[in-house]
């Protein structure tokens, strides 16, 4: 019995080998691409299929072993990547927020892309800055988004026949006034499902537009030189958001998603939701038309300001298959893969060299606020500050959105501040 | 030895491969990593007992975690199992369609809590859910509230889903407990003049012990590791108001890449488990010996 048992056991395992070795003949692959994103669904799906494509078509010998997760605006994503990491076995190359403080959370992980920041690459010097850490390039951006955008409904705005943009914040409560006497909700919010977030691009717009705020103050609380405790800027901003907590947004927001809030304007109960540029993929997803049922300006006091997002594809250090990786790098930057992706998207073309024909009205104007040098870029809380930024600093915002008390929301958000530049 | 007992061990040594090397060594490993400052892409160095000297003395989140997970198991095992006992009390009173009420019953267990979390979110909104809605249809507007949306009742509203979910399989347990004591000593005791409420205070309950050891242990077990309903449901928020240990760990690990921190977290709910499950087995086992 004994014998039987072991001659069994190797039948076994002969089996499987044939088994493998089998399989691995019929693919016809030479080489691998093993990718790690989050765009699982709706137009960023869409999109990134635009680049698989390209790619499979440039590239037929590199098997692409796609991993979509969903989840957490990429925080699960991250998770798994870092997990990932730690064990030695990185993937070849994955989606990460571009933005110095980011990719400073990463670049120890990285290798260094500035061979592939060439002449073929025409992009603005800002953007390049942002994925520029200790005067390397980390990652390779494909999209640009403007994240301090308020998007409206076209139709309440003509209906009660307000003026827009709002130069000031004090022009934006005017006109929140007027839309709340009529019966409508001024500003639509949601932070539901632990998207609070949402609470920190509507915090760090309004640090923008107060007096004692603005993009080099901004940027100094990214790096970490700030001081919550002390600085005006944070206890301005607090008021602002009491003002609109107590008087503008729906009182349910905490319960709701961002969808469910952006289904207030796109059904006409509320006027306003604030959003970045992707914001128009939710609209057009529901039916509704650009510029004929929504349209979008600056966040209230920060016309002269760029908040600037982009997703990029970054270069693991160890990687299984580098040339693969490189080979998907290269083709992110080029027009064909862009086009496709930003008009499925919804986001903006990063190159200076791809003519504004083939989007539609509001994609141009998204496209012409970027190539516009006259606004002042600076960075978005996905990308700017530590990657736990949004993990400690949102939790005070929530808090705060509960009690309202701005003694308290400084306190908890300098302390929050403090745990991360520890 | 005998052929036996060869073949006894050699069928049981993957199980214990696999356990040994998937549980034991990575629970080493996770208190290893709990005694060192690791984050994530850089070196660890070893601190001793910092990570816990941390969250007990200067980490506010934390302690609100910890109270809020107590708080959570608290309310829901002291709900699920009078909730399981009752309705199964009920079901062998010999109430019409048994069958049908206990199918009803476990319903709730048989969805995953990613589905309940999306169902009750939606009953829960203040202004346009089910419950309020109802509440304001027949008149009872009062009583209608912010549910997930506040600080003061987000855990609640978490604990209210998980007492649904899981007090049908509290009832199929306490259900199988009573069906198994021996109808001769009930039918004694009601010779005696025994009512129904005695005989089952007096008789049934006393042997329930080892389902309620069963149900216990269970509905503690999902408690202390509770993250999907409050991860799907409220994130923690608003603040830290649900915020519980297991979703806490999660955020310090991946979101904050405190490593280290985050496994010293994880160290805290094993023995958080093991204490209670240890001291109610100590409490069961003088009991049997009384």
């Amino acid at each position: 019995m004994h014998r039987r048992f072991i001659r069994m056991a190797l039948l076994g395992l002969f089996l499987l080998a044939s088994l493998g070795i089998a399989c691995a003949a019929a693919d016809g692959y030479s080489d691998q691409l093993v990718i790690y994103h989050w765009w699982t669904a709706g137009g960023e799906r869409l999109a990134i299929d635009s680049i698989f494509e390209i790619f499979e078509a440039a590239y037929p010998n590199i098997e692409v072993v796609e991993n979509p997760i969903s989840g957490g605006g990429g925080g699960t994503m991250r998770a798994q990547i870092k997990t990932m990491i730690m064990a030695g076995n990185p993937p070849d190359t994955f989606q990460v927020c571009g933005g110095k403080g980011m990719l400073a959370s990463y670049m120890s992980v990285l290798e260094p892309v500035d061979d592939l920041w060439d002449e073929s690459f025409p992009v603005p010097d800002a953007i390049k800055e942002a994925v520029t850490v200790d005067g390397h390039q980390w990652g390779i951006p494909i999209n640009v988004m403007r994240c301090n955008m308020l998007f409206y409904n076209e139709h309440i705005i003509d209906e009660l026949d307000i003026d827009l943009p709002f130069a000031t914040l004090d022009d934006f409560y005017a006109a929140c006034e007027t839309i709340k006497d009529a019966g409508y909700i001024p500003l639509a919010h949601g932070v539901g499902a632990g998207a609070t977030y949402w609470w920190q691009l509507m915090y760090d717009s309004i640090l923008l537009a107060v007096p004692s705020g603005g993009s080099e103050y901004l940027m100094s609380l990214y790096a970490g030189t700030a001081d919550p405790a002390t600085d005006p800027a944070i206890r301005e901003a607090l008021e602002v958001l009491k003002m609109l907590a107590e008087n503008y947004i729906n009182a349910d927001y905490a319960a709701r998603t961002d969808d469910m809030a952006n289904n207030l304007v796109v059904n006409g109960e509320a006027a306003f939701w604030q959003s970045g540029t992707w914001g128009k993929g939710f609209f057009t997803s529901k039916g509704a038309v650009p510029l004929v049922d929504f349209g979008s300006m600056a966040f209230p006091g920060t016309t002269e300001y760029y908040m600037c997002h982009s997703d990029c594809f970054v270069l693991p250090k160890g990687v299984n298959h580098p040339e693969a990786a490189r080979a998907w790098l290269e083709i992110f930057k080029t027009p064909g893969a862009e086009m496709g992706f930003c008009a499925a998207h919804g986001s903006t073309v990063i190159r200076t060299d791809i003519p504004l024909g083939g989007f539609d009205e509001m994609a141009q104007q998204f496209i012409e606020e970027y190539r516009d040098p006259s606004l002042t870029v600076v960075a978005s809380p996905w990308g700017g500050p530590p990657e736990a930024y949004l993990s400690l600093m949102p939790a005070a915002l929530s808090a705060f959105g509960e009690h309202l008390d701005v003694d308290r929301g400084v306190q908890d958000l300098a302390d929050a501040y403090a745990d991360l530049f520890e | 030895m005998s052929k036996r007992k060869i073949g006894t061990l050699v069928f049981l040594a993957p199980a214990v491969v696999l356990v040994t090397v998937f549980v034991y060594m990575f629970l080493a490993q996770s208190i290893h990593m709990s005694f060192t400052n690791l984050r994530f892409g850089r070196v660890a160095t070893w601190i001793g007992l910092g990570n816990y000297i941390r969250m007990f003395t200067r980490d506010a989140a934390f302690q609100t975690s910890l109270l809020n997970t107590l708080k959570l198991t608290a309310v829901f095992i002291g709900l699920t199992i009078p909730l399981g006992l009752f309705l199964a009390i009920l079901l062998d009173l010999g109430v019409k369609a048994k069958g049908l009420f206990r199918t009803i019953f476990l319903i709730p267990l048989s969805f995953s809590f990613v589905a309940s979390s999306v169902m009750w979110v939606w009953a829960f909104l203040p202004e346009t859910g089910t419950i309020n809605t109802i509440l304001r249809a027949i008149g009872l507007s009062s009583l209608a509230q912010p549910w997930i949306s506040s600080g003061s009742q987000s855990l609640l509203s978490v604990a209210l889903v998980y007492i649904w979910q899981f007090s049908g399989f509290a009832t199929l347990v306490y259900y199988t407990g009573i069906s198994s004591v021996d109808p001769a000593i009930i039918e004694a005791a009601g010779i005696d003049g025994a009512s129904t409420w005695r005989k089952y205070w007096h008789i049934v309950i006393p042997q329930l012990k080892p389902a309620t050891v069963t149900v216990l242990i269970l509905t503690l077990m999902y408690s202390l590791k509770c993250f999907d309903l409050v991860w799907m449901m409220t994130g923690g928020g608003p603040g830290y108001s649900s915020e519980v240990l297991a979703t806490f760990m999660y955020k310090v690990t991946f979101s904050q890449s405190k490593f280290g921190y985050g496994a010293s977290i994880g160290v805290v709910l094993l023995l958080l488990s093991v204490v209670v499950v240890a001291a109610f087995m100590i409490y069961m086992k003088r009991g049997e010996r009384d």
